[in-house]
């Protein structure tokens, strides 16, 4: 009886003190195999969903990471084992010391930017805009490219970036800023392109967490800010944005996770070209895997990133714990 | 030092179900150095008021005068007040130590002038072995405190005090009436002080302002509000535990006047002066009211007695309340405690004609 299914005329008169459509309600027939499988199943379909799409990849992407494993030999079933060879290939090649330095300029000048440009729009739309239905309007419109598959803002941006007749080409050109068309592809440039982008794509996301943020500011500090005689720049510089700092380095880690996993606007704009000027590390490890075949490869370039970004994260989560306690927040 | 003049205040909160008419035709006078609280329940207006003296609230319409000077247009800076919070308002991010002195920063005094004061004002508040911690650490008390500390930091003309004890507990309360006490004689500055707590008024202002539905009741001492309250409520919410009111009726007997309620059960024989005036009261229905204060135990040399059976004995301490029934009227004298009086026995009472308060039944304003 514990399983829950002795409700049945437990109760004399049921519907008395329940609401009139609380007693009326179809009532769904129950028996005893239904409630005890019920809940196992409600927890187990999920657990072994999880298990399949992401402990087992897991699994299977450090075994093969030390193995010679490439498509033939994987169908074969004949791979064998190499040691830290892959990771000793990957760490020596220049395809992938270039790739740690397009994604550090990636970081400062995309995830950096869009952090920096999510301050200065999410703070000047609370302090300028004060009517709420205008705010929505505005959250929307800016939360908009978001929303867009990256596939389709991939091929938006690589029709507007265009170099013969471009809508950015011809608007610079139109406005006298450039003489003659910027070849947005070349090399060099390419990896600029996915930046900006990127910034188009995905700044609202920590605009949308910071101005939540500040939104949720007490307003009585202000006000005491007020009256204390402080101006609009000592309160911003003061009180505004330290108070803020939690949730902007939460932003800001938000888009550095996802730097590590960037793929598809590499994939979409530039392919990593030309002559894998624009490649990023978690492009290399998809390009090496799924296009060239190199699985024990791609696996070791996955393990390198993930041991990467778990340590620069984690070193980021301790400095917040810190700052935050010394707030007596946490 | 300044006065403080609120001639016909408003304040309008337009809202998409109506306008909110939250102060009404406001009048007020503080006086230089004066310390005046605005009381009155929650709701009633007293906040909105103060918003407006600081500053941090638009008027609708009507002038507040700083020294005479209209100051409805200035910035909160500009009017040289300060404010201590009903949530203290520190800034989280800052020391204390950089809380006290942020107005000061703000002001642009050098780091040598800000360390001196605050280590001065830090001595005053009993704040000075906790300076180099973060408010969030530190108790309720200790935050006000330093609230108090940053308005009294940078010498401003008035100060403004909005529910700065509602958070604390009943013996930091005391302490904190202790020193606002000694803050303001010694400072001698015009305090604004904001409270839904009659205690805390009438321990610490020199004139108590009672709001109620967005307008001023009565302004007045202590003792003017106790004695003479202007109307039904402010005699109603001054005074603990609350006065005794009776729906009662005039009766002429010849020169002689008195007041009682249908069955008689209950009646009352004012003095000379409110006979006078009751005499030419046009209307015969009257609300009367006597605090439990002035009910006592008859002891044969009383002139005026009412009879009542006792309903409750509550033994308190340091006194004892007693509630009487008498008909169908429930109501309270205060007794010396250790009183025996067993429920159902029948009590003789006393009382003084002066200490009778007759209202008006349709106005609800004092008649005498």
């Amino acid at each position: 009886m514990s399983t829950g299914s002795g409700s049945y005329g437990a109760v004399a008169n049921p519907s008395q003190g329940v609401p009139d459509w609380f007693a009326k309600r179809k009532k769904i027939p129950t028996n005893l195999i239904v409630a005890r499988w019920v809940p196992v199943a409600l927890v187990g379909l999920p657990v072994l969903t999880l298990l399949a799409i992401v402990i087992y990849p897991t699994i299977w992407m450090f075994y093969h990471a030390f193995q010679d494993t490439n498509m033939m030999r994987l169908f074969q079933s004949n791979w064998s084992f190499v040691g830290f060879e892959n990771f000793i290939t990957v760490l020596s090649s220049s395809r992938f010391s270039d790739s740690i330095w397009h994604l550090t300029l990636y970081l400062t000048f995309g995830t950096g930017l869009e952090v920096v440009l999510a301050v200065i729009l999410a703070l000047t739309l609370f302090e300028l805009v004060q009517k709420p239905l205008l705010r929505t309007l505005i959250l929307i419109a800016v939360v908009l490219p978001m929303m867009l598959p990256p596939s389709i803002v991939g091929v938006l941006w690589k029709f507007m970036l265009t170099p013969s007749n471009g809508a950015v080409n011809h608007a610079l050109l139109s406005m006298g800023l450039i003489s003659s068309p910027v070849e947005w592809f070349n090399a060099g440039v390419s990896l600029w392109s996915i930046i900006i982008a990127d910034v188009w794509n995905w700044t609202a996301l920590p605009l949308l967490i910071i101005y939540s943020g500040r939104v949720s500011l007490p307003p009585a500090v202000y006000e005491a800010a007020k009256v204390d005689g402080a101006g609009g720049w000592i309160v911003m510089r003061r009180i505004t944005l330290p108070m803020l700092k939690e949730v902007i380095a939460i932003a800001f880690i938000v888009r550095f996770m996802d730097a590590f996993k960037f793929v598809d606007l590499v994939y979409v704009m530039t392919s990593g070209g030309p002559a894998q000027t624009s490649e990023l590390p978690a492009y290399i490890a998809f390009q090496r895997g799924i296009r060239e075949f190199a699985i024990g490869e791609a696996a070791a370039y996955a393990i390198i990133i993930f041991a990467c970004s778990a340590v620069i994260i984690t070193l980021f989560l301790k400095y917040l714990k810190k700052v935050l306690k010394a707030q007596a927040i946490a | 030092m300044a006065t403080i003049t609120l001639a016909n205040v408003n304040k309008i909160y337009p809202s998409r179900y109506g306008d909110v008419h939250a102060v009404k035709d406001f009048n007020l006078e503080v006086a230089d150095g004066e310390f005046v609280a605005l009381l009155g329940p929650s709701g009633c207006g007293k906040t909105s008021t103060l918003r407006m003296i600081v500053g941090l609230e638009n008027i609708t319409s009507g002038d507040i005068l700083f020294d005479g000077k209209r100051v409805n247009d200035l910035e909160p800076r500009e009017r040289n007040v300060a404010m201590a919070f009903e949530t203290y308002a520190l800034y989280p991010n800052f020391t204390i130590a950089e809380n006290l002195g942020f107005p000061l920063e703000v002001r642009g005094f050098d780091e040598a002038e800000r360390k001196r004061k605050v280590h001065r004002i830090a001595e005053i508040m009993r704040l000075d072995k906790i300076l180099d911690q973060k408010p969030p650490s530190l108790s309720g008390g200790e935050q006000q405190r330093v609230s108090l500390g940053r308005a009294l930091i940078r010498d401003p003309d008035v100060f403004i005090l909005d529910e700065v004890m509602s958070h604390l507990d009943a013996n930091l309360k005391f302490q904190m009436l202790l020193d606002l006490k000694v803050l303001h004689r010694e400072l001698g500055k015009t305090m604004i002080y904001v409270t839904h707590d009659q205690m805390e008024a009438l321990a610490l202002a020199d004139r108590v302002a009672v709001m109620d539905h967005a307008l001023l009741q009565q302004a007045g001492t202590r003792n003017e509000l106790y004695a003479t309250p202007a109307n039904v409520f402010v005699a109603d919410f001054i005074g603990e535990p609350p006065t005794n009111f009776f729906d009662l009726k005039i009766m002429r007997e010849g020169s002689s006047l008195r007041v009682v309620n249908g069955d008689a059960s209950i009646s009352f024989t004012p003095d000379k002066v409110c006979s006078a005036k009751l005499s030419q009261h046009g209307q015969d229905d009257i609300i009367a009211a006597i605090r439990p204060q002035h009910l006592h135990l008859a002891n044969g040399a009383d002139e005026d007695t009412l009879s009542a059976k006792v309903h409750i004995n509550e033994y308190l301490g340091e006194r004892s309340i007693l509630t009487l029934k008498s008909g169908s009227q429930l109501f309270r004298a205060l007794v010396p405690p250790h009183t025996a009086a067993q429920r159902g026995e029948t009590v003789l009472l006393g009382y003084n004609p002066q200490d009778l308060m007759i209202f008006d039944k349709d106005n609800k304003q004092l008649i005498a």
